[in-house]
């Protein structure tokens, strides 16, 4: 029968129970121990499986391109004609239709009033000089150009440069202007 | 006193021994099976692309696809070969019923880099820069460069204006840098309006793709518009036959 501690001496009581921490403190080591080992090889197994896994995907990988290697000359072949596709794309997208300006322009003249001179460049600066038989027609022309509906659409900074008569008895017209809309594209 | 301490060794040297394998063999080998699974990751996704790489390149039908090479190498050469363009732009002119006064390419335009002449100042006075080209082996994108080719052309309007319609509907790749329209206040006919025009056309080319990429680069493939704005250009007029050739040889070569 066990005894209370309570009635033992002092030191005895003292003695059991250090015997029990050191007792409780080994089972915890042990069981701690026991603990680590179970992890470690659980990490290792795991480990093992990832690494021969990693290994065999890479086995596939190499396979695969040796045979892409083999058909190395179609993949130039492929590449080639997708670089020169998307030339082709950048260019036809993006190359400004001079043609289509003139006929915007062609578009915007009254009767009365002639290019004589016309530039234009790939920025779309449009630089023209303009002869008008009379100041209602030149009127109607820069009221075109000016129109939100017409001229608007297709130009802005339009800039009357200079006016002056001609000997003809018309004027004679410089003006600048940016192209923005219609058909123009910039590249 | 003693004995409890060589009681206490065991436990501690466990202890010591647990935390030990945590700290030299679990957490690295923890991190070793994150960068494992890392690597199963990306290795996994080489593979899905390499098996697509190949699945592709060899299901790939060659000859079409070669055909549609040349018809694009036609519309955007990989070097700067004109003499064909001269005289197919001479027939588009003349189709137009414009003819072509003069034609020019600014120097090293057709040399390599090396042979260009070294960049000079411009000494002379203040002009307008209006029109100044900025074409010099410009990046049209996609590493598509151009040749600023300088011509005069002469022709009534509607001509000038069917030629100009015209560079953009032929099988090489043209464009235009800068027009300029010019009433000539005494024309060749009397009655009839000449117009001449300064034109800086553009030919087009895209330098040869030096290298290809590693093998487990995806491939890119060609789209169905692309293919369809290829095979677009050979519907177009053939501006860019070779030049016929002519027999060599000669014994004073100052003769015609």
């Amino acid at each position: 029968m066990a005894k209370d501690i309570n009635l033992l001496p002092e030191k005895e009581v003292k003695t059991k129970r250090e015997e029990a921490a050191i007792g409780g403190f080994y089972k915890l080591s042990l069981v701690f121990i026991a603990l680590v080992a179970i992890v470690a090889g659980g990490v290792f197994g795991v480990g093992q499986f990832f690494s021969l896994q990693v290994k065999a995907v890479e086995r596939a990988n190499d396979n695969l391109t040796s045979i892409i290697n083999n058909l190395r000359s179609r993949e130039i072949l492929l590449q080639s004609t997708k670089s020169k596709a998307k030339g082709i794309s950048e260019i036809v997208s993006k190359r400004p239709d001079f043609a289509s300006v003139l006929d915007d322009i062609s578009g915007l003249l009254p009767d009365g009033v002639q290019l004589s001179e016309l530039q234009v460049d790939r920025k779309g600066m449009v630089k023209l000089t303009a002869k008008a038989d009379n100041s209602s027609s030149l009127n109607t022309f820069l009221t075109a150009l000016n129109d939100p509906e017409k001229g608007g659409k297709m130009f802005n900074k339009l800039t009357v440069t200079s006016i002056k008569n001609d000997k003809s008895g018309g004027y004679l017209v410089v003006l600048t202007m940016n192209l923005i809309g219609g058909k123009w594209k910039t590249g | 006193m003693e004995n409890r301490i060589r009681e206490l060794v065991i436990p501690i040297i466990l202890i010591l021994v647990g935390v030990g394998v945590i700290l030299m063999g679990i957490l690295p080998g923890i991190d070793s099976i994150k960068k494992a699974r890392a690597d199963l990751e990306a290795a996994k996704k080489k593979q899905s692309v390499l098996q697509t790489k190949a699945n592709v390149l060899n299901s790939m039908d060659e000859a079409s696809t070669r055909s549609l090479l040349t018809i694009a190498s036609n519309a955007l050469p990989s070097e700067k070969n004109v003499p064909g363009l001269l005289a197919g732009l001479e027939r588009m002119a003349q189709e137009a019923s414009a003819s072509i006064q003069d034609f020019s390419i600014a120097p090293g335009m057709l040399a390599t880099e090396a042979a260009a002449p070294p960049p000079t100042i411009d000494k002379t006075p203040a002009q307008p820069t209006f029109f100044v080209s900025q074409n010099k082996e410009k990046d049209y994108g996609a590493g598509v460069s151009a040749i600023p080719f300088m011509a005069t052309l002469k022709g009534n309007y509607l001509a000038l204006h069917d030629f100009l319609a015209g560079i953009y509907k032929v099988n090489r790749l043209l464009g235009a840098d800068s027009i300029v329209f010019k009433v000539n206040e005494r024309p060749a006919t009397k009655g009839q309006q000449d117009i001449s025009s300064d034109l800086v056309l553009l030919v087009y080319y895209q330098p040869e793709v030096s290298s290809v990429g590693k093998s487990d680069m995806p491939l890119e493939l060609l789209t169905e518009k692309e293919k369809t704005l290829i095979q677009s250009m050979s519907a177009n007029p053939v501006v860019t036959n070779p030049p016929e050739l002519v027999p060599t040889g000669k014994v004073n070569p100052f003769n015609p």
